[in-house]
């Protein structure tokens, strides 16, 4: 009798001590829930950036030879977001072809806070014609338009661009760019200037 | 004491409960990539890189191994530099503490990148020289040139099996390129040729050893041959402005035609008795392919017979090879105007210890070839490039017979039709027989090189088809040798290093790859399965490189000369690639002022064991105080 008695004690204390348990867990979430703590706010997303000195080789310069390897360094703005690079040599946006070299996913630094700075490289072929010069442009963005390998999506591009003369001579690729003011030259230096005025 | 179990039990999940409820607010997930840190990870458990190497050790939170390491840094200084703006330099491991430590510069923990070698000068011919070309310049004046220096290696480092074929650094896997020197104008008042200025160059380059190229500009360039010499550039100012520097004599030592032995020169004739009025004839090296003689326009100048049209052509050379004469390991080369319809060049070689310059002759007119590229497994790339190269040129319609003393080289593109069954090229060519380079623009299909033949008669040849292989898929492992799985590393094959040290060309290469690891480590790409190099023979060799993620403090491990042989079946790289603990060789780099050299691309390279070639073994970038942190694997091996 004082064996049921102290059995049946047992058990309900045992009860009771569940019951406590799960009333003080739902009370815990429910406090949880009632008053989360602040979020701060994310910043936007960014596109990562290429740090437009630390390049090789140097873009700044006519190269002579294709290198077996051209590397660039990516400043990673998102810690959390894989970041994809393309490559086109002879871009024509009237006529795309696809990226001449499309890269995978690349990782942020794991031991960074922010994304940190990443090492991005690539190859390619020689191209077939060597009496031109060739431009060889690399874009780096978070994300592509799966229907053009050179469209960023909306968080936007870096991009840099080598020219490469087989010949060795500067003086065979384009010298003229938009410099400091943006103007055009004069059609009387011999450079084509599209008509932008939509024509009559 | 069961109702205290109970109890305990209860607490247990009452605290998991709040743990989970009261937690951080849950970020993103974690990166999967592995990190090398101690003592979180137990540094006894890493395997060593080569049998019986020395142990990790924990230091400094990374597990990492005492060792030596004989590597080469190739460092690039940002175009953004107040010291050496876009430079690139070269320094072995045992040479970085060269220069004696400073107080603030210690030995082991900083070196100093040299000081820029600074040449300044012109091509100014001596009289002696203008004599023997008869083109007169006056003593002074200095011709307009365009001027290369292509780093050379000091010597092929001890561990390389097999010398490279040049001793240019390229050739052995360094990332080098020529640096072109600027034209200045120098102040001295004095006139240059034809009224013009005075030019001259000006070039800032690391120390070290370069083959220089001096080449003059048109119209001197008929009279005047390209400079080719190796030059050593030290720290400092140096000035190669006397003409005994760049130009003393024309030498010329082969006798042709003529028997000249100072003015070698060659007569031209086609068979078919037709003028070679506007084409062009010139030596080059055999090896290199550069010019190293005046380039000539045949016209009526050198026109020695009217008929049939006979030209003689004087080409000088300041060539001055080791051993031979000025023509050893030369071609002469007779080139067609542009715009030419798909005529071939005439290539003379130095054969025997001479130089016999054979008539051009007689061959068929060019065919129209047309055809498609497809893919073996169906459909086709979205488009193609082709690069033809002739191995022979047939001579007459109706005679199988051939010249290998023609050469002709052209390009096309074939684009996909509509409906995407076949990608469709037209190109014009000299009948004969080609090594065709198909390179697909879009990766569907195999890089290849295959055989095309142009039939002598027929004009127009269609169905001249291109069928290339799927790529295949490589799948391989990688880890770390502690045991742990090695995700999120990215995963590289690149043509074998080895490829350019015996000479491949580099059109002829199988194109790199790239892909990253999964969470267990294992990664897969396609590659290029074996390019066919002339006469069958297959070069399918990649290096394949396993990089850990940025940061991560693991090193990176090569795997050299992997083969990738043709074949249907899925390519399983049996053997894992375990990234051991790193050896550490980070330093501070500054400029010979002790100030630090910000963000440049630090690369470290090294030959593998039984190799030929460099491979790049490890990358850093500096920091705003010259430092950078670099974990080698150790001397690459297969």
């Amino acid at each position: 009798m004082t064996c049921l008695f102290v059995r049946r004690t047992r058990t309900l204390s045992i009860a009771a001590t569940i019951a406590a348990s799960i009333v003080s867990l739902v009370a815990s979430a429910s406090c949880i829930l009632a008053d989360p703590p602040p979020e701060l706010p994310k910043p936007p997303k960014h596109h990562p950036i290429i740090i437009k000195g630390s390049v090789a080789p140097p873009y700044t310069r006519v190269l002579p030879a294709l290198p077996s390897r051209f590397v660039a360094e990516v400043e990673i703005i998102d810690p959390d977001t894989t970041y994809f690079y393309n490559v086109f040599i002879d871009y024509d946006p009237i006529n795309p072809r696809p990226a001449d070299y499309a890269s995978r996913p690349q990782q942020p630094s794991p031991s960074t806070v922010d994304g940190g700075v990443g090492s991005l490289d690539f190859s390619l072929t020689t191209p077939t014609d060597l009496s031109i010069c060739h431009s060889i442009e690399l874009v780096v963005a978070l994300g592509f338009d799966p229907k053009s390998q050179h469209t960023p999506d909306s968080y936007g591009s870096d991009s840099i661009v080598w020219w490469y003369n087989p010949s060795g001579d500067p003086g065979g690729c384009p010298q003229y760019d938009a410099g400091g003011d943006g103007a055009f030259p004069d059609q009387d230096a011999g450079i084509f200037v599209p008509n932008e005025g939509g024509g009559s | 004491m069961r109702a205290r179990a109970a109890a305990g039990s209860a607490t247990a999940v009452i605290a998991l409960a709040l743990a989970c409820a009261c937690g951080p607010i849950a970020g993103n997930p974690p990166l999967p990539a592995p990190i090398n840190s101690c003592p979180e990870h137990d540094c006894s458990l890493y395997k060593p890189f080569v049998a019986d190497g020395p142990a990790a050790r924990c230091g400094s939170g990374t597990c990492d191994v005492a060792a030596r390491v004989d590597y080469t840094l190739v460092v690039s200084v940002p175009d953004t530099s107040y010291f050496a703006p876009a430079q690139t330099f070269v320094i072995p491991s045992t040479q970085l503490f060269a220069r004696p430590p400073t107080t603030t510069c210690r030995v082991g923990v900083c070196a100093f990148l040299p000081g820029l070698g600074v040449v300044n000068g012109q091509y100014r011919p001596l009289r002696s020289a203008q004599n023997q070309v008869s083109y007169f310049i006056g003593d002074v004046a200095a011709l307009p040139v365009h001027v290369a220096y292509r780093p050379l290696l000091l010597g092929p480092p001890p561990s390389m099996t097999k010398p490279p074929p040049t001793n240019e650094a390229t050739s052995v896997g360094f990332p080098l390129l020529p640096s072109i020197a600027d034209r200045v104008s120098p102040l001295d008042g004095i006139a240059g040729p034809l009224g013009g200025p005075n030019p001259g160059f000006h070039a800032l380059l690391p120390p070290g050893s370069y083959e220089r190229t001096v080449m003059p500009d048109p119209p001197f360039d008929a009279f005047f041959p390209p400079d080719v010499g190796t030059v050593s550039v030290t720290t400092g100012v140096q000035s190669v402005a006397t003409g005994t520097d760049v130009l003393n004599s024309v030498d010329t030592t082969a006798g042709m035609i003529g028997g000249s032995r100072e003015h070698p020169t060659f007569k031209i004739v086609r068979a078919d008795e037709a003028p070679l009025d506007g084409w062009t004839a010139h030596l080059r090296d055999q090896t290199t392919f550069r010019r190293l003689s005046t380039h000539v326009t045949l016209g009526d100048a050198n026109r020695m017979m009217m008929t049939p049209p006979t030209y003689r052509v004087e080409l000088n050379t300041n060539h001055h090879p080791a051993s031979g004469d000025a023509l050893t390991n030369t071609d002469l080369l007779v080139v067609p105007p542009a715009g030419v319809d798909a005529t071939p060049t005439l290539v003379a070689p130095f054969l025997a210890g001479t130089l016999a310059v054979p008539t051009y002759p007689l061959i068929p007119p060019p065919a129209t070839v047309k055809g498609s590229v497809t893919i073996t497994t169906g459909g086709a790339p979205a488009s193609a490039e082709l690069l033809f190269r002739s191995k022979k040129i047939y001579l007459t319609t109706s005679d199988p017979s051939f010249t290998t003393n023609l050469f002709y080289e052209t390009h096309a593109t074939a684009v996909a039709a509509t409906d995407g069954a076949d990608a469709r090229y037209s190109v014009r060519l000299p009948r004969g027989e080609y090594d065709v380079i198909v390179v697909p623009s879009d990766g569907s299909a195999a890089k290849s090189v295959l055989g095309l033949i142009v039939v002598t008669d027929l004009d127009t040849q269609d169905g001249k088809n291109f069928a290339l292989r799927p790529k295949r898929f490589v799948r391989g492992v990688a880890r770390v040798s502690d045991g742990r799985a090695l995700a999120g590393a990215v995963v590289i094959a690149t043509p074998a290093a080895s490829l350019a040290a015996s000479g491949v060309p580099s059109e002829r290469w199988p194109r790199l790859a790239i892909t990253t690891t999964e969470l267990d480590g294992t990664f897969v790409f396609t590659l290029d399965s074996g390019p066919i190099f002339d006469s069958g023979t297959i070069y399918d060799t990649y290096d394949i490189t396993v990089r850990p993620a940025d940061g991560s403090r693991l090193p990176w491990v090569v795997s050299p000369s992997r083969s990738v042989p043709i074949g249907d079946a899925d390519l399983l790289l049996t053997d894992p690639i375990e990234i051991p603990a790193p050896i550490a060789a980070g330093l501070t780099l500054v400029d010979p002022q002790e100030n630090p050299i910000v963000r440049a691309i630090v690369r470290a390279y090294a030959v593998p064991s039984g190799g030929t070639a460099f491979v790049e073994i490890g990358r850093a970038l500096t920091d705003t105080g010259g430092r950078y942190e670099l974990f080698l694997a150790g001397t690459p091996h297969p």
